[in-house]
């Protein structure tokens, strides 16, 4: 923990407690092994999906309808008789796409503007951060409800909807992050010796800002996945009969009675892939910036 | 007295700060914060409006051919005038003014596809809507709160490990799933779909409120328990409460007077930016539990881009978010000593 990083308020707490920080570390970085883990799991199983599903996901089979699990279906199968296993490696893929997408978009747009909105001075500071205010001050749920409402549910829509409605989250943390660096003394004395304004904003701010940023992607990532679970869910994202998370757990909701594992195993692997990506988000926080680490 | 002059010296010397100026100047500093607040939050809800009202505009569709009448038996003289009478020719600033003012009075137009005012389409089902958002806030925070002390107060204590397990896993479950394994889980022991309202048989609503409320609820209680008590952990371990442990102040009041106090301005913080998921998550939330609240309503208006439905309900959603926001940094002003610098929230 030593370096002139720490040498901020950071560095009396390390002072003050050496073994509960170390303790923490440590633990966080079994559970990081864990975290990561599952996360590359998940990648894995919506990558290899062709490979490794047993059933086509589409297939029907009208007899075999809500079947518990059994009979070579691991998982029973939904009101079509489709294998609910290989429904949910493909709703895998649709989730991780969206969430890529989303990450990229999102990381496009919000960090430009967060660096524009720290860095510049004045009348563009106030008004890109009023902006972004207006961005927050939509939820981003409904905000997307209403881009879906002008162009129309699907895929397409579901993540331009999530990288609107996230795109600010990204911009706010970025430009608070600025407005510290910007005090530093090399990046004063860089302004003070004459240094063009985007070269000191790529070569001594942008790296500083990357860390936070990978930090916040990590949550926008999971919370895309969560988006389209949310919007597929009231029937808004992906649509049937493409497989999603959301559209999965929306036909599960029909039968909670007579087969309630289409409605569980859905909301399992969001779940269990959401803990994971929330606690390697955490785990990055600590990398990337030990004097926030907890 | 000593003691009250020296322990709060920790925190920056704020209480002394305080006490030379008087409560005059106190009060007018907090005037001046509510104020800058207000105007904040007039600027970020002109903004949020006017986008929600140019996002309804790149609707497809021209609503006043859909609403004069069926393709092939109006004239493009009639469909003209629909578009004069609903102001569609005016300027977009005339048409925003036009439509907010309205809005401000109660009248948000009449839906293009159930042929109902959106004023009466919203009224109840906002109130289904709020009353479930608020009761999910408070029991959350009911919840949360107490709970979040006691696991700051024997941090590391197998109760506390089980806490913080609870709440992260809390935090990764999504409300409208969890809604659907209350159904699967409580089928058959409870009423688990429609509403009752509150004037007709206060049992009845409050049965038919809990799991929805449970549901809604438990991933914001996660969430404010985590904040507060990791704000807790981060103020016990500060130097102003060990300062105030060594002059002996009971450990109640050094937690109420010193540590609550502070640690709580972060979960204020995230209480304020968690009332919007909130209330977007009701909106899914009703959806499971087949409650008539704004949900269905909004979703059918996406689904048939009811555009003056969609607008409404998106406005209302942003006006009250808008409106928690203020009242919490109002909160926040009072519980914060520090504030007197006239520092926006960046």
């Amino acid at each position: 923990m030593a370096g002139p990083e720490t040498a901020g308020p950071g560095a009396a707490e390390t002072v003050a407690a050496p073994r509960a920080s170390f303790q923490r570390r440590l633990l966080a970085t079994t559970g990081q092994k864990v975290a990561w883990t599952i996360v590359a799991l998940f990648v894995l199983a919506a990558l290899a999906a062709p490979l490794i599903a047993p059933f086509d996901p589409n297939a029907q089979d009208l007899r075999h309808t809500l079947q518990p699990s059994g009979g070579g279906h691991l998982l029973g199968t939904d009101d079509f008789g489709r294998d609910q296993l290989s429904r949910l490696f493909y709703a895998l893929r649709s989730s991780l796409v969206i969430g890529v997408l989303t990450t990229f978009g999102v990381a496009l747009i919000g960090l430009p503007v967060g660096l524009l909105a720290g860095y510049a001075r004045g009348a563009l500071d106030v008004v890109v951060a009023r902006a972004i205010d207006i961005g927050l001050a939509l939820p981003s749920l409904v905000l997307a409800l209403g881009l879906i409402a002008a162009m129309g549910a699907g895929l397409r829509s579901t993540v331009i909807a999530l990288i609107v409605g996230y795109s600010p989250y990204l911009a706010r943390v970025v430009r608070s992050v600025v407005l510290q660096v910007r005090q530093e003394e090399y990046v004063e004395s860089a302004r003070v010796t004459g240094v063009r304004p985007w070269r000191i904003v790529l070569r001594h701010v942008l790296p500083n800002v990357l860390g936070a940023t990978t930090v916040q992607l990590t949550l926008i990532f999971a919370f895309a996945i969560v988006g389209e679970a949310g919007l597929s869910f009231v029937g808004l994202g992906v649509q049937p009969p493409s497989a999603s998370l959301g559209n999965m757990l929306a036909e599960g909701a029909n039968y909670t009675l007579e087969a309630p594992m289409l409605a569980i195993a859905p909301g399992v692997a969001i779940a269990v892939l959401l803990m994971a990506l929330l606690f390697a988000g955490d785990g990055l926080r600590d990398v990337a910036d030990p004097r926030r680490s907890r | 007295m000593a003691v009250q002059l020296t322990v709060p010296a920790a925190d920056g010397g704020r209480r002394a700060a305080r006490r030379r100026d008087g409560p005059v100047a106190r009060s007018g500093r907090l005037a001046g914060r509510v104020a800058l607040s207000l105007l904040q939050a007039v600027v970020v809800a002109v903004g949020a409006t006017s986008a929600v009202f140019l996002l309804m505009r790149l609707i497809p569709g021209d609503p006043a051919r859909i609403l004069a009448g069926p393709g092939g038996s109006v004239t493009e003289e009639q469909i003209a005038m629909t578009r004069r009478e609903l102001g569609l020719d005016d300027p977009l600033p005339v048409q925003y003014w036009d439509w907010i003012t309205a809005a401000a009075r109660g009248d948000f137009g009449t839906s293009l596809v159930l042929g109902e005012t959106v004023s009466d389409l919203l009224g109840d089902r906002l109130v289904v809507t709020a009353q479930l958002s608020a009761y999910s806030f408070w029991l959350a925070v009911a919840l949360a709160i107490p709970v979040s002390v006691a696991a700051a107060r024997w941090q590391g204590a197998a109760a506390d490990r089980a806490a913080r397990l609870v709440g992260s896993t809390g935090i990764a479950v999504p409300s409208f799933w969890l809604a659907l394994l209350l159904i699967i889980v409580f089928q058959g022991y409870l009423p688990i779909f429609g509403y009752v309202p509150a004037s007709e048989s206060l049992v009845d609503h409050v049965v038919h409120m809990i799991l929805p409320a449970v549901a809604l609820g438990a991933g914001f209680a996660a969430l404010v328990f985590e904040t507060n008590r990791a704000g807790l952990v981060e103020t016990l371990g500060s130097d102003y409460v060990r300062t105030a442990r060594a002059f002996g102040i009971p450990e109640w009041r050094v937690f109420g007077r010193y540590a609550l106090r502070n640690a709580f301005l972060p979960t204020l913080t995230i209480m304020g930016i968690q009332a919007g998921a909130l209330m977007s998550g009701a909106l899914l939330v009703e959806n499971a539990f087949a409650l008539p609240g704004m949900g269905r309503l909004i979703v059918q208006g996406v689904l048939s881009r009811d555009y003056p439905v969609v607008q409404a309900c998106i406005l209302v959603i942003v006006v009250i978010f808008v409106v928690v926001n203020l009242l919490m940094d109002v909160i926040y002003a009072l519980v914060d000593p520090r504030v007197r610098r006239s520092r926006g929230r960046a």
